[in-house]
C-alpha cells in the first residue's frame, strides 16, 4: 500500500501517540520548572524537545512491536501500522531518527545526565515494559518506572543533578501510574484477555483495585513529605489535600464497588489530578534568595562538594 | 481474525528482490491470520460455553431476559482462558518478533535497490 505523503505529519503525530509524548513532555516541563537553579530558556526548550523525540521514538517502536495484538483490540485497532499507512520498515526508521535525534538534543542541549536518563527510559519502555506485557503482570510497575523518570529528566537538564525533590516528583508520578492504568485496564478486560496481556485487570482484579487504592493514599502521603524533601513549601500539602483526598475517596469506591462506573470515574479524574497537582507544586515552589543565574549554580556545587 | 485483510500488490516489473520480500510478507501475514482466526474462535466458543454452564448452575436459560453473567462473573472466564493460554502466548510472540524483525532485513534492501534503480536505471 503506498503512503499518503500528505498526511505523513499526521502518521507520524499518531505513530508517537502525540497525546502520551504530550503529557510526558509536560512533566519533563514540570520537573525542569520544580528543580532549585535558575530557568534557562534554551536547556528548557532543549529538554523538551529532546523528551518529546524521545518518547515519539518510544512509542514508534512499540506499535512496531504490537501490531497484531493491536489489531486485535478496540482500543488500538486504528493504529497507523494496523491500518497500513506506513510500513513498518518506515516506522522503524522513524523511531531510530527521532530516538537519535533526541538523545543528541538532550545530551548537547541540556546535559549527559539528562541524555542517559533518556536512553535508559527509551530502553525500559520498549526492551522490558514492552514484552514483559504479555508475560507478567509485572509490567506494570516497570511501566510506572517509565512514567516517573520524565521529570527526573526536567529536572536533571536543569541542575545537572538528582537532588531528594527530584525523587519526590518521581515518586509521585510512579504511584499515579497505578489509580490511572488500573482503572482503565477494567474495563478492557475482555481485549486484554483474548489478545494475551497479562494484566492485574484480568490475572487478579482484587490486587489490581488494591493497589490502585494503595497509590492514591501513597499519594496523598508523598505530598506531606515534599515540604521536607525541600521540593515545595508546607503549604503545598495543605493546599493539595482535597485534591488527593478526592481522588482517594474515587480510589476506595473503586476498591468497593469495582464496576466500570467507578473505574471510569478514577481515570477520568486521574487525567485531572496531575496536571492539578503539578500546578499546585509549581505555585507553591519555595522561592531561593539565591536563585539567580550564577549564585544558583554555586549553591548547588557547594552543597555538592560537601557531600562528597 | 481481525486483521486486515491485506492484497499484496504485484507490480508489473516486479525485481526478484521485491517478489522474495513480497512472498515472505505474505507468508507472515498468512501465519498471523491463521493464528488468530483459530485463536479467537476459540475465545468465544469457551466464552459461549462458560455463559451456558453458567447459566445452567444459576439455572437460568441463555434466552430468558435475566440471561446475563456480570462483569465479574465473567471475569472467571477471561483469567482462565489467559493462563491457560499463556505457552501458545509465550510461543507465539517469540515466532513473531522473529518474523517481524526478520522483516526488516529484505524490506531495506527493496528500497536501496528502488533508489538504485531511480537514480541509475533510466
Amino acid at each position: 500500500m503506498k503512503t499518503d505523503n500528505n498526511k505523513l505529519m499526521q502518521y507520524y503525530f499518531r505513530l508517537s501517540k502525540i497525546r502520551l509524548t504530550g503529557l510526558v513532555v509536560l512533566t519533563a516541563m514540570a520537573g525542569y520548572a520544580m528543580a532549585p537553579a535558575a530557568f534557562d530558556p534554551i536547556g528548557f526548550t532543549m529538554v523538551t524537545l529532546g523528551t518529546g523525540l524521545t518518547s515519539a521514538s518510544a512509542n514508534a517502536i512499540n506499535q512496531f512491536f504490537e501490531v497484531p495484538f493491536d489489531s486485535q483490540m478496540n482500543r488500538t485497532k486504528n493504529r497507523v501500522l494496523v491500518r497500513g499507512y506506513l510500513s513498518p520498515l518506515h516506522a522503524v526508521t522513524f523511531a531510530a531518527v527521532s530516538g537519535s535525534v533526541g538523545l543528541v538534543v538532550l545530551a548537547l542541549g541540556a546535559n549527559p545526565l539528562t541524555a542517559a536518563l533518556g536512553a535508559f527510559n527509551l530502553g525500559l519502555y520498549t526492551l522490558v515494559y514492552t514484552p514483559m506485557k504479555r508475560h507478567t503482570i509485572l509490567n506494570t510497575w516497570v511501566g510506572s518506572v517509565v512514567g516517573a523518570v520524565p521529570p527526573l529528566m526536567g529536572w536533571a537538564a536543569c541542575t545537572g543533578s538528582l537532588d531528594p525533590g527530584a525523587w519526590i516528583m518521581a515518586a509521585i508520578m510512579f504511584c499515579w501510574q497505578f489509580p490511572h492504568f488500573n482503572a482503565l485496564s477494567w474495563n478492557l478486560r475482555p481485549d486484554y484477555s483474548r489478545a494475551g496481556y497479562r494484566m492485574m485487570s484480568v490475572v487478579d482484579p482484587n490486587l489490581c483495585k488494591r493497589v490502585a487504592l494503595r497509590h492514591t493514599v501513597g499519594i496523598t502521603g508523598l505530598c506531606f513529605l515534599a515540604p521536607v524533601a525541600g521540593l515545595t513549601t508546607p503549604l503545598f500539602p495543605v493546599m493539595s489535600l482535597p485534591l488527593n483526598l478526592y481522588f482517594t475517596y474515587l480510589g476506595w469506591k473503586f476498591y468497593q464497588q469495582g464496576d466500570s462506573s467507578s473505574s471510569r470515574s478514577l481515570f477520568r479524574f486521574s487525567l485531572l489530578h496531575i496536571p492539578l497537582l503539578i500546578l499546585l507544586m509549581i505555585v507553591n515552589k519555595p522561592s531561593r534568595k539565591n536563585d539567580s543565574k550564577d549564585s544558583g549554580k554555586e549553591s548547588v556545587t557547594v552543597v555538592q562538594s560537601e557531600l562528597t | 481474525s481481525n486483521l486486515r485483510p491485506v492484497v499484496f500488490h504485484v507490480p508489473q516489473k516486479e525485481t526478484a528482490l521485491q517478489c522474495r520480500y513480497r512472498l515472505m510478507r505474505k507468508e507472515t501475514h498468512d501465519w498471523n491470520q491463521a493464528f488468530w482466526a483459530n485463536h479467537n474462535e476459540r475465545f468465544f466458543k469457551e466464552k459461549e460455553d462458560f455463559v451456558r454452564r453458567k447459566l445452567d448452575d444459576k439455572q437460568q436459560t441463555v434466552d430468558s431476559a435475566e440471561a446475563r453473567l456480570s462483569a465479574d462473573e465473567l471475569s472467571e472466564f477471561y483469567k482462565a482462558f489467559l493462563d491457560k493460554n499463556y505457552p501458545l502466548h509465550a510461543n507465539y510472540n517469540r515466532e513473531w518478533y522473529h518474523k517481524n524483525l526478520r522483516l526488516l532485513f529484505p524490506a531495506f534492501q527493496v528500497f536501496l535497490e528502488k533508489i538504485y534503480n531511480k537514480l541509475f536505471k533510466r
